[in-house]
């Protein structure tokens, strides 16, 4: 009994799993009737189906299939149409086909299988039904004997409704949404394709074409020396850009360089442009499925001769020192260029008083500094207490020059005594100091303590000269360690005393928060004779290729900075990476420069801010350098630079790793920039080994997360929380609202030309810190709003045990 | 003799719930470390490899979350979800220097380069059993790598390892241990009494 039941269970289960098979329906089959149904002529209808595809369109083929049985007791005797699929579409139009067994007859119990094919020729509304044409028998009394009529099976036996109204696409008009109206006919919504239809002619084509619907307009940038134009353009959609561009006369076409960035907006410099000169340009941008190229336009440059701003300063009796401005450099810097116009500029100087004559009798000095601001300090020509008259000439090496307007000056009476070669070199609990006279003199040095100076008389050591001499030096011993202090000097002659202001020097010490070479776990700041600290940290986390500088505990909670030296630099003038061995080859020097930014950059980051951080702060730091003489970084691989390979293997611990590159000079200029591939850890950036301040711009995104907020082709996000950019002005005035600042200085990142009212860069995202600002111009302090993400940063930095 | 057997049963239970402590007493830094290297080309992420070593992860999990990572445990649970930034954007800074110190600014680069090896670095969980990665945005699920594998093959190789060793399972079975010792230690003095 029991194995009954278990039976009965099986089967069952055996049968309800397999259900949905029985049921289903073939996807390909879009009507199916499985009978049995028996017609008034005895024909028994089963295994009806209609098999096509699941959206059948015109050219489509439909499969019919059914199974007639005659069931009755007679004969049926077929007409020439025999049996066959009766179908209908739009209601009216005949279509029936697959005529078979014609003029046959169906004995009782035999069956007729129909099998055909009809291609969907027209869309509309369709029916199809078995059907069948015999000539059945009917008793006439009149006659006394059967007659026979041509009798159709039943109308819409079973039929199959379909409604074949797919989306199409025809001579650029979309038409979708189909369905049968009252006649049976396929009515479409419509809608007109901008590119066209696609290539099944199944639907609009969506090819996103580009094109340019503001621009290219040119800006020629006169501010500098050299001519620079800003070409700027946008698109319908996001794609590349970048800009040809040739000299009138050349055929050479140049471009850009380019990298792919996609935006509507793009704005190009072209650089090194000649002024005074004609250019072709063209604009060429490609979005995901073509490209678009504007028509040729021309600029024309400027000329950048022009003096102005002259000043005269630090007049002395026998010196004054002229200053100008130009948007040009002087004579040394104009030539690395050959594109530049080569430029010298003179100043001539002659006594007022002789100014007036026709060939006055000038004397002149060339000016040799590289900048767009200029001085000369006249030496030599000048008597005290007259007055001078002087101008400044500009010369192209092509000989066309232009004077500046006619400037004068008085010099001053004699001072007593003038002092030039002051040196002051500091020790721990020394110092020593020497200067010079152009008179001898008899000397008398005071030394203070800054920080208990009570007066004239507070001195703490004096020293003086036994003779009238010109070189000055005093050595004072028994200083305290880190300590400020001053001193005056009072120089005499016989005839008169005069005393100079206050000069200030701090002696050296320990404990600067570095570990300098053969501070091993100990920080005795310069050098010491004995370890002045105790051991507190020994790196076991790392690697033979890493050395710790800067060591203050377990990587969990600490900010782990590894700088790496770059074995390539950037030549401006030829546009190219270049091989440099200056740190690579030179591993004191590379480990200098670490230490040099630790020291005066990362260390001092409380002079870099504009509101407190963390008075331990210096705590919150491990700074390490990573050397391996046949492994190094690569800065201009790419835009943040190539790590050593494996170098996150050996330093998983590293927060954010930094590629530090020499300076590659070619006649006074350098180029690189940096660049960070992360906005906070874990994170990579590359920067200037010679300039912190770059670098710390680039720790401002590598290490605190901060974004950039000045305007450019950078990227812009709002990097919540405690964010310095905002996207929207209502963002930014309600979190400045809340932190208590003004909201009304809240202004959008966009850049003025200064020479032109126009808005050359403008971008939708909003600012608040004032300038200037590290994440503006890599310069100044980091503002309030990017304190407080710092702030954040140095907060949460153990991430992995919160 | 009734001193005598005291002092054994009050040493043996000492020994016995000190034992324990002794062995579990962390000698050295064992830090360790899961790392995943994966590659982004196409919008598709792929495992390159993953591997375990002695180390400390870097602080993650402060970025803008362009993608964001989820670990997860072997009972499904999450164990940490953090964002990770794009590794195929960069933000860079064109700069000229001059001699003289001064530098001009001319603009912004952002550098958006396909086809990018990235590094997922992240502490050892004896329970992890998955690290899954997805696009912030979308919430696509982008890769799912399975690291329950080389958890265990790691502490089949280090059984000793601190956290290789069943810790939640041993003071369980540890106390009903203690439990039965010491009642038969009981049952041994109190029918030696008797027999007294």
């Amino acid at each position: 009994m029991f194995h009954k039941k278990f039976l009965l269970v099986v089967i069952l289960l055996f049968i309800i799993s397999f259900s949905p098979l029985i049921n289903s329906v073939k996807p390909e089959d879009l009507c199916s009737y499985d009978g049995p149904d028996v017609s008034e002529d005895y024909l028994e209808l089963t295994n009806f189906i209609v098999e096509g595809p699941d959206e059948p369109d015109v050219g489509d083929s439909l499969r019919v299939r059914f199974t007639l049985r005659n069931v009755g007791n007679n004969p049926i005797d077929f007409t020439d149409k025999g049996v066959f699929a009766a179908v209908r579409t739009s209601f009216y139009n005949i279509k029936d086909f697959g005529f078979t067994f014609q003029e046959q007859t169906l004995d009782p119990y035999e069956v007729v299988n129909f099998d055909a094919n009809i291609t969907v020729d027209v869309r509309a509304y369709w029916q199809i039904w078995p059907s069948y044409e015999y000539m059945k028998p009917v008793w006439s009394p009149v006659l006394k004997k059967y007659v026979y009529f041509r009798t159709l099976g039943p109308n819409h036996w079973h039929e199959c409704q379909l409604t074949i109204c797919p989306d199409y696409c025809k001579d650029g008009t979309h038409y979708y949404n189909g369905h049968a109206d009252q006649e049976g006919n396929c009515s479409y919504l419509t809608e007109e394709c901008e590119y066209g239809c696609n290539e099944n002619e199944t639907d609009c084509s969506n090819v996103s074409r580009i094109k340019i619907i503001d621009g290219p307009s040119v800006d020629i940038d006169d501010f500098y020396c050299w001519p620079r134009a800003h070409i700027y353009w946008r698109l319908n959609i996001a794609g590349t850009g970048i800009v040809y561009y040739r000299e009138f006369g050349s055929l050479e076409w140049l471009n850009t360089s380019s990298y792919t960035w996609d935006s509507t907006t793009h704005g190009h410099y072209i650089y090194y442009l000649k002024p005074d000169t004609t250019y072709y340009y063209y604009v060429k941008s490609c979005g995901p499925d073509d490209c678009v190229e504007s028509t040729w336009d021309e600029f024309t440059t400027t000329n950048m001769l022009h003096v102005e701003d002259v000043s005269v300063s630090e007049l002395t009796s026998r010196t004054a020192t002229i200053s100008w401005k130009t948007h040009c450099y002087s004579s040394g810097e104009s030539a690395f260029s050959g594109n530049r116009v080569l430029t010298n500029y003179t100043v001539y100087v002659v006594p007022t008083m002789y100014s007036h004559l026709p060939y006055p009798p000038w004397s002149s000095v060339r000016n040799e500094t590289l900048d767009f601001e200029h001085s000369v300090t006249l030496r030599g020509m000048l008597d005290e207490d007259k007055n001078y008259t002087f101008f400044i000439q500009a010369c192209r090496e092509d000989g066309i020059c232009v004077n500046s307007s006619l400037y004068t000056f008085e010099t001053k009476e004699q001072e007593f005594p003038q002092i030039f070669g002051m040196n002051i070199e500091p020790t721990h609990h020394s110092v020593d100091i020497s200067w010079s006279t152009y008179l001898y003199l008899n000397t008398t040095i005071f030394l203070y303590d800054y920080a208990s100076y009570t007066g004239p008389e507070s001195w703490l050591q004096k020293k003086g000269d036994s003779n009238f001499v010109s070189d000055h030096s005093f050595y004072f011993e028994g200083l305290s360690e880190g300590t400020r202090y001053f001193f005056i000097i009072k120089h005499c002659i016989p005839a008169k005393c005069n005393s100079t202001g206050e000069y200030f020097f701090t002696t050296t010490s320990c404990y600067d928060g570095i570990l300098n070479g053969g501070e091993y776990n100990v920080d005795c700041g310069g050098p010491c004779d004995t370890p002045c600290a105790e051991i507190r940290y020994e790196c076991t986390w790392c690697h033979e290729n890493i050395t710790p500088v800067h060591l203050q505990g377990s990587p969990a909670n600490k900010i782990d900075v590894v700088f790496i030296a770059s074995k390539t630099s950037r030549d401006r003038v030829n546009k190219r990476n270049v091989i440099s061995t200056e740190y690579t080859g030179n591993k004191t020097k590379f480990v200098k420069v670490v230490k040099d930014l630790v020291q005066n950059w990362f260390l001092k980051l409380d002079t870099l801010v504009s509101e407190p951080i963390p008075s331990d702060f210096k705590s919150r730091f491990n700074f390490y350098y990573y050397w391996d003489t046949t492994n190094f970084g690569d800065a201009f691989d790419g835009c943040s630079g190539k790590l050593p390979k494996n170098f996150w293997d050996i330093a998983p611990f590293c927060d954010v790793a930094g590629i530090l590159y020499p300076v590659y000079w070619v006649n006074g200029t350098a180029e690189g920039g940096g660049c960070a591939n992360g906005l906070g850890p874990r994170s990579q950036f590359k920067g200037p080994g010679f300039n912190g301040y770059v670098t710390i711009h680039e720790c401002g995104h590598a290490i605190f997360g901060l974004v950039d907020e000045y305007c450019g082709t950078t990227h812009y996000s709002q990097n919540d929380p405690y964010s310095n950019v905002w996207k929207s002005l209502r963002r930014c005035q309600d979190y400045v609202t809340g932190e208590g600042w003004d909201p009304g200085d809240c202004r959008q990142i966009m850049w003025d030309n200064v020479s032109t009212p126009e808005v050359e860069c403008t971008k939708n995202y909003w600012r608040w810190n004032p300038d200037p600002e590290i994440m503006e111009c890599a310069c100044g302090l980091f503002g309030p709003a990017s304190v407080r993400r710092i702030n954040y940063m140095f907060n949460n930095i153990a991430a992995w045990r919160r | 003799m009734k001193r005598k057997t005291m002092i054994v049963f009050l040493v043996s239970i000492i020994l016995l719930i000190s034992s324990p402590m002794l062995i579990s007493a962390k000698s050295k830094d064992t830090s360790k470390i899961i790392i995943v290297n994966l590659n982004i080309k196409n919008d598709n992420v792929t495992l390159l490899d993953k591997n375990i070593n002695f180390s400390h992860p870097p602080n993650i999990g402060l970025q803008p979350n362009f993608f964001i990572v989820k670990l997860i445990a072997t009972d499904k649970k999450i164990i940490k979800e953090f964002g990770i930034w794009d590794p195929r954007l960069s933000i860079g800074d064109e700069i000229i220097y001059y001699e003289n110190g001064t530098m001009e600014f001319l603009g912004g680069i952002a550098s958006y380069i396909d086809d990018v090896n990235f590094t997922v670095t992240i502490p050892f969980y004896k329970n992890i059993e998955m690290l899954n990665l997805y696009e912030n945005e979308t919430g696509e699920e982008l890769i799912s790598v399975y690291l329950r594998d080389i958890v265990l093959d790691f502490c089949e190789q280090n059984p000793n390892d601190p956290d290789c060793v069943c810790k939640e399972e041993t003071p369980i079975l540890y106390i009903l241990f203690i439990i039965f010792i010491v009642l038969i230690l009981i049952t041994l003095y109190v029918i030696k009494i008797r027999k007294r």
